[in-house]
């Protein structure tokens, strides 16, 4: 496989995971970016205990992943239910600290950054390929649990929470514990998404899991559509494959193109590309459809 | 005296919002079977009251018992599921949201043989079932009022709290309304009612207390009220 496909392939995957690690709080009206601190923790954790210990890649992702979650729900006891400001202050609060401690520790490589990440495989494309199929399984499995999350009762109950949580809680729904799960379900797939990343990168850097991160998956989420799960799943190949298509001295202005197209869009049409009202109508297109296949 | 069967017991209940005290000391009971209604003017506190029972609002002080059991200041999603629900004020349903995701909500707690409640919903209001896949926000205001009070019946609960259920209706719709919270009552849900239609509410109720500021001013049996001069004169406007 060409490296630059290899390159988009993988950083689109992270893309989707990290816009849909701040979709699912999202869904309770949480600005949540503590999942790019997640990333960054297990990241590095992964990261350092396949090159100082040892462990197999599986090991760390699974390691990874409850990380991440158990950092999210320790911090979800205190602002499961907390204001949107205060969620955000939360999150970027997390990213500094995370970002400051890497740097200043020389066994995750400082500023340097950490290299030589063991690859999963001897054969170097063998490797790639089947990172590259381990990460998409990933991202089908959770696109596969977000869906169904999205057609149960907890993703009733968050929609009622977004709207309207006071009301939301006259229904007897627990809104903390409702936003506690999303925090963690978030901050476990920042966790996944960390060590996925080490993997495929094979090396990481500090500047990387910064503030430019964040702009580019809430680009994602708010230019793909913030109300349901395929928003991302649309935007993440578009915004970060597009500007690769770009000649060179263009493409280096990204991030001002990322941010005209953020603020044109909600401008334009503030719920994004796909609304939800859109997936409905699909929806209850295919339903019918199947209904008429199978006579009552 | 009647032989009672007091199902809620609300004593000297006190709730402030910062400075505002909006309950002073308040003692409402509602029977087993019985509807009872709640009569105040504007800022009364009958929401106040209504939120603070389901335990959306925590009191400063009082007690509430629910079924022998001292349940102040417990929170409103334990409360849903041993029998309390509420329809509040306003109508307020999920407007971009189906009407059978606004009923579904209603079973949030306990999902068990939801399709039968929804089927039992679409007995008590028809309308529903023929506007089931439609945004609850293109419903008119009776329709939404119905959808309110089928999602608190989806909780399958023995008291329902009705938060002005006429306000800015037509008054044949609030007869409607009206009608099925009788219907209703028939068969076996006890019902605390707030009205400032007081003139209706009493007509179908047990039992009333008239709200001024926070305080009990009256109360008596529904007949009573209905006879009483200061009720007239302040709320029949006769
Ligand atoms: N969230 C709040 N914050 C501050 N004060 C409040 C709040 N909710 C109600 N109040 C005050 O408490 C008092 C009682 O209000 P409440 O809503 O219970 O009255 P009500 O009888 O339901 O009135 P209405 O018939 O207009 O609905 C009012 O003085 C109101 O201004
Ligand atoms: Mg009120």
């Amino acid at each position: 496989m060409p490296l630059p496909m290899y390159y988009f392939l993988a950083v689109t995957a992270i893309y989707i995971l990290l816009s849909w690690s701040i979709y699912l709080p999202y869904r309770v009206m949480h600005l949540h970016f503590m999942s790019v601190a997640n990333m960054t923790i297990s990241g590095y954790l992964g990261a350092y205990a396949a090159l100082s210990w040892g462990w197999p890649f599986m090991l760390v992702l699974v390691v990874g992943i409850v990380v991440g979650a158990f950092v999210g729900w320790i911090t979800s006891f205190a602002i499961g239910d907390a204001p949107t400001f205060a969620v955000v202050i939360v999150g970027f609060t997390y990213i500094y600290i995370s970002k400051t401690v890497v740097e200043n520790t020389d066994a995750l490589g400082g500023t340097l950054g950490l290299f030589n990440i063991p690859s999963i495989h001897s054969d170097p494309s063998t490797s790639k390929l089947l990172l590259l199929i381990i990460v998409y399984l990933f991202v089908i499995l959770m696109g596969f649990l977000i869906h169904r999350f999205e057609n149960s009762r907890l993703g009733r109950a968050a929609s009622a929470i977004f709207v309207d949580h006071q009301l939301a809680k006259s229904f007897g729904i627990n809104v903390k514990r409702t936003g506690m799960f999303l925090q963690t379900w978030s901050s476990a797939m920042g966790g996944a998404s960390g060590v996925l990343y080490a993997y495929l990168m094979r090396n990481l850097f500090p500047d990387f899991f910064t503030f430019h991160l964040i702009g580019i998956a809430m680009t994602m989420l708010f230019v793909g559509g913030y109300a349901t799960m395929w928003g991302g799943l649309l935007a993440a190949p578009l915004l970060w494959g597009g500007p690769l298509l770009f000649p060179p001295e263009i493409a280096s202005w990204r991030i001002v193109i990322y941010g005209t197209i953020l603020v044109v869009m909600l401008v334009l049409k503030p719920e994004g590309l796909i609304t939800r009202p859109l997936v409905y109508r699909i929806e209850s297109y295919f339903r019918r459809r199947r209904d008429r296949r199978i006579p009552s | 005296m009647e032989q009672s069967n007091t199902l809620l017991d609300v004593k000297k209940l006190e709730v402030s919002y910062g400075h505002v005290d909006a309950l002073k000391g308040v003692d409402v009971t509602v029977n087993q079977g019985e509807i009872v209604v709640l009569i105040g003017a504007n800022g009364a506190g009958k929401t106040t009251l209504l939120d603070t029972i389901l335990g959306i609002n925590t009191p400063r002080s009082g007690s509430i018992q629910y079924n022998g059991t001292d349940i102040t200041g417990r929170s409103a999603d334990i409360n849903v599921r041993e029998g309390l629900t509420i329809v509040p004020e306003g109508r307020g349903v999920f407007t971009s949201m189906t009407v059978t995701d606004n009923l579904l909500l209603g079973a949030h707690h306990n999902m068990h043989e939801s399709s039968d409640k929804i089927e039992r919903v679409y007995q008590w209001f028809p309308i529903l079932k023929e506007r089931s896949d439609q945004m609850a926000g293109t419903l008119s205001g009776g329709e939404r009022q119905m959808l309110a009070i089928g999602r608190a019946l989806m909780s399958a609960p023995r008291i329902i709290l009705v938060d002005e259920p006429s306000i800015g209706l037509a008054p044949i719709i609030v007869n409607n309304i009206i009608e099925i919270l009788v219907n209703l009552n028939k068969e076996g849900y006890t019902i605390l009612l707030s009205e400032q239609n007081a003139y209706k509410a009493l007509k179908i109720a047990h039992r009333g207390y008239v709200l001024e500021t926070g305080q009990v001013v009256l109360s008596g049996t529904a007949e009573e009220l209905l006879e009483d001069p200061a009720v007239k004169d302040a709320y029949l406007g006769a």
